[in-house]
């Protein structure tokens, strides 16, 4: 359900430039993206800088007025950060490893077997050892858990950042889930 | 471990995930910091009090974005739904003349047309012949004249009996057009009786209205000649005659009208008899 107060604050900015309410959106949401990307490429000066361009392109966007219209704000920012990241590694020049969804039917591999090793004698004492687990999912698995259980995102607020559907980001979750079931036993 | 208690042990993992991950207060403010001047440097505006015009601006811009698309059609057919209905229950009890009787009559035409079988579209004119009867006896009971009112009504009568009897002429089963014909020719005889009651009720009134009508021109009576002329110079003085007013009686018109629109009505009628008869041959 869109945030009635963060769409009179995106109205200002997007109506009138107002910078104060461009900068109360960015003390409510600068946390939640910096963690977000803190939690994807791990080094926090690379989260702090590309946090700071997530905010200074919903800027650009939000006073562009030929630009379409948002609905969902803090979906919108999530939706900024990956493609930040995912425009991050490609300058890098190398991107996370994408797995092919089908491949995890029967089994999860992990690529580093020295980790595979380590990952099956893994036993969930503590729920750091829980998120490392998940950061070592495949991509397209770690981003939904993290949107979805650390965020606290809706499944439609996931699937409008991923731009997928309801049902497939639904589907990306579960798998997900016993995805990490498998990597924890 | 269960799927489900693994799902329970990830949404209790997000605190340790905030605390991991979150960035120190510092932080935050060298951000605001970075972020203010870009904005400031690329048209950001500071803050100000709002006008009517801008206030009302924003909130239809959220308006616009809380209410989904499908909720507002919803919306606008209930509307129409409620602006019909609430219409349909204001004319309901329209007479012809009154500013809701047109709408009584859309209303009728707007039902029939979803009959698209012809001999049951008969019928419901049929049915509809019938209001226009009652709508004439309502005008009749009222006391008062009616100018005008029956003759409408019975006008509408005359093209609803014979719209009746088109739609029966483009019925093509043979079966159907007998049912539908009997249907109508029972209440034909019905309405003929109603129609006979109604023209004895108008040449009534007409009878008693006429003596009295309100409608007739009055005009001075022809002065009279005096009998006894007096003199020139005489004295005697003659008490000045008050001016007589006569009334000239006249035949309303709009009942005269009304009687004709009755032989119509009749006619129609009679053409619905002839047309059971066809039917039954």
């Amino acid at each position: 359900m869109p945030n009635i107060h963060d769409q009179q604050l995106v109205a200002r900015v997007s109506q009138f430039s107002d910078q104060e309410a461009f900068v109360a959106l960015h003390g409510q949401y600068f946390a939640k993206i910096r963690e977000f990307l803190m939690f994807r490429v791990s080094q926090k000066e690379d989260a702090e800088d590309i946090a700071n361009q997530v905010f200074l392109k919903a800027w650009e966007y939000l006073t562009n007025a030929s630009a379409k219209r948002i609905r969902n704000f803090r979906a919108f920012l999530y939706r900024v950060a990956r493609n930040e990241v995912a425009d991050f590694y490609r300058a890098q020049g190398r991107t996370p490893v994408i797995v092919a969804l089908d491949d995890f039917e029967d089994g999860f591999e992990v690529a580093d077997t020295r980790e595979d090793a380590l990952t099956q004698q893994l036993v969930v004492q503590d729920v750091d050892h829980l998120i490392a687990c998940v950061q070592k999912l495949p991509e397209p698995y770690r981003e939904v858990i993290a949107l979805r259980f650390f965020e606290e995102l809706e499944i439609r607020e996931v699937a409008e950042i991923i731009g997928k559907t309801i049902g497939n980001t639904r589907v990306l979750i579960h798998r997900g889930v016993k995805t990490l079931q498998k990597m924890l036993h | 471990m269960t799927e489900k208690e693994l799902i329970k042990q990830l949404k209790e993992a997000k605190e340790a995930y905030h605390k991991k991950f979150a960035p120190a207060p510092e932080e935050a403010e060298k951000s605001r910091g970075y972020v203010l001047a870009y904005i400031m440097a690329h048209g950001g505006q500071p803050a100000r009090k709002l006008g009517f015009a801008e206030r009302f601006n924003i909130n239809t811009y959220i308006l616009r974005y809380l209410v989904p698309p499908q909720f507002v059609y919803g919306f606008a057919v209930l509307l129409l739904l409620a602006a019909g209905g609430a219409l349909a229950a204001v004319s309901r009890n329209a007479l012809p003349g009154e500013r809701f009787y047109p709408a009584k009559l859309a209303i009728e035409k707007t039902q029939m047309r979803f009959v698209s079988n012809p001999a049951e579209r008969a019928k419901v004119q049929m049915d509809m012949a019938g209001n226009r009867l009652r709508e004439i006896r309502t005008i009749t009971e009222r006391s008062g004249e009616p100018d005008g009112q029956v003759e409408k009504a019975l006008n509408h009568f005359v093209q609803d009996v014979q719209g009746a009897r088109n739609n029966l002429r483009q019925a093509g089963d043979p079966q159907q057009v007998r049912v539908a014909a009997s249907e109508m020719a029972r209440r034909a005889v019905q309405y003929m009786q109603e129609l006979e009651q109604t023209k004895a009720v108008l040449e009534q009134k007409e009878q008693t209205a006429v003596p009295t009508s309100a409608a007739a021109p009055i005009s001075p009576a022809p002065a009279t000649p005096a009998l006894i002329t007096p003199p020139a110079g005489s004295s005697v003085k003659t008490e000045p005659q008050p001016t007589q007013f006569v009334v000239t009686p006249v035949p309303s018109r709009a009942r005269s009208v009304g009687l004709t629109a009755l032989e119509k009505a009749e006619k129609a009628l009679d053409e619905v008899g002839e047309a059971q008869d066809k039917a039954d041959e």
